[in-house]
């Protein structure tokens, strides 16, 4: 069983791995990135 | 323990977060400077040859007068590299700094060195975990820097967000009195010299095929990492699946690597990155063979994200088993040393065979049979410790 602040912690790693997953699909950034890595080759 | 494994996670996040978005400087510096592409491209290729070959010296350095003033020379390497990278007007001022200047701080600043104090510290059972730890939180400032340096470069400008970066470099230096320790001739305990460690190293079979294995690793990650999106525009995908599968490359490399490290606390090493090198060649072969569509795109890059960097931690702590921690950081290193040379002909060798043949296809299947060929040499290896010749009396 886990404990409730191991618990916790997990939840808080997950939720910042969430947030910069979501970083990844705002509008600015699929549209730099994706430029940007297609001008690489 | 504590304090090594959270200064150490977030050294290897700092360290290996701000050079993986380097690609993002391309197009800016090319096109304010006017050099072309190769001029970049070059800086990046001495930058992963000058961390590969400097590993085994600072990991040496690192054992023998402790990882605070490698850490302490790197973080200084890192920053002024970043500023001369921002200030550089010409091409070798550019491959000095961005590729040999930060190629050698991260060869002070990375897993090798970090993974020294960690295995010094931490318990032998729960050493594997430990470097999945630290190995998750490197994964992880890949998967962050990224947009970060996106948004750094489009508000601030790419001179800028280099600038900012340099200072971020400079955060390393606080963090090193985390792990600071005595230097090697305080600790107790048979003192080996360097020389006879790398001897008894490179006679193990088991070390070579741990760096075969590993050659294998950097082969298959470079060739997918630079030539995947210019694979997939030559199938005629959009742009966006690309960076969509950078995401998910990012998101699951960090459980991989966290997982492996878990893992490795009650299975076999050696079972775990043959099963690694086993299921990167599956998962390349199903790739290949099935239709291809943004959702094979997906699950592929979850799939290969989840083996990215997991084969880390294992190799790491496998060395540590066998030969002790008096050397780990210079093993260390030089077991990199060989993924490095991997990555450098997965690169080189994609372009290469992609100008004879006009595909990728043979060196996508080059990689399918390196990661056989992996999976089968990982699977002798002798995880426990090497016998030594008791000290004669004097």
């Amino acid at each position: 069983m886990m404990s409730p602040r191991r618990a916790l912690a997990w939840t808080a790693v997950l939720a910042v791995l969430a947030l910069v997953f979501a970083a990844y699909f705002s509008p600015h950034l699929v549209v730099d990135l994706a430029s940007r890595v297609w001008a690489c080759f | 323990m504590t304090q090594v494994l959270v200064c150490g996670a977030i050294i290897v996040t700092l360290s290996m977060g701000i050079r993986h978005g380097f690609g993002l400087w391309l197009q800016p510096i090319t096109m304010d400077r006017g050099w072309s592409r190769e001029t970049f491209a070059f800086a990046l290729a001495i930058q992963n040859l000058a961390w590969g070959l400097a590993g085994p010296l600072a990991g040496m350095v690192a054992d023998r007068f402790g990882a605070f003033r490698v850490l302490l020379i790197g973080s200084l390497l890192y920053a002024l590299g970043l500023v001369m990278m921002a200030l550089a007007t010409s091409g070798l001022a550019f491959t000095g700094s961005a590729g040999l200047l930060i190629g050698l701080a991260q060869s002070g600043t990375t897993y090798a060195i970090v993974y020294g104090v960690i295995a010094r510290n931490v318990a032998p059972e729960k050493r594997s975990w430990a470097m999945g730890a630290a190995a998750a939180a490197g994964s992880f400032g890949q998967f962050l820097m990224v947009p970060v340096e996106s948004w750094l470069i489009g508000h601030t400008g790419w001179q800028n967000a280099l600038f900012a970066l340099g200072c971020l470099a400079l955060v390393i230096i606080p963090l090193a009195f985390g792990l600071r320790q005595p230097p090697a001739a305080a600790r107790s305990g048979p003192q080996q010299s360097v020389a006879a460690a790398v001897r008894e190293a490179f006679a193990y079979p088991s070390f070579r095929w741990l760096m075969a294995g590993y050659f294998v690793c950097g082969f298959q990650l470079a060739f997918i990492g630079v030539h995947m999106p210019s694979y997939l525009k030559d199938r005629g995908l959009m742009p966006d699946v690309a960076t969509t599968a950078l995401a998910l490359i990012g998101l699951f490399n960090v459980f991989g690597t966290y997982a492996t490290g878990w893992l490795g606390q009650t299975l076999a090493k050696r079972h775990i990155l043959a099963a690694i090198y086993l299921l990167r060649a599956l998962a390349i072969t199903a790739f290949l063979l099935l239709p291809l569509t943004a959702w094979s795109v997906y699950v592929f890059a979850a799939a290969m994200g989840a083996l990215w960097l997991s084969t880390v931690p294992p190799t790491n702590a496998i060395v540590a088993q066998i030969f002790g921690v008096q050397y780990m950081s210079m093993l260390g290193g030089f077991v990199f040393l060989s993924h490095q040379i991997g990555s450098f002909l997965g690169v080189w060798l994609g372009g290469r065979l992609y100008d004879m043949t006009g595909s990728y296809d043979l060196v996508w299947w080059i990689a399918v049979a390196l990661g056989v060929f992996a999976a089968i040499v990982n699977l002798p290896v002798r995880e426990s410790a090497i016998s030594r010749p008791l000290p004669q009396p004097a």
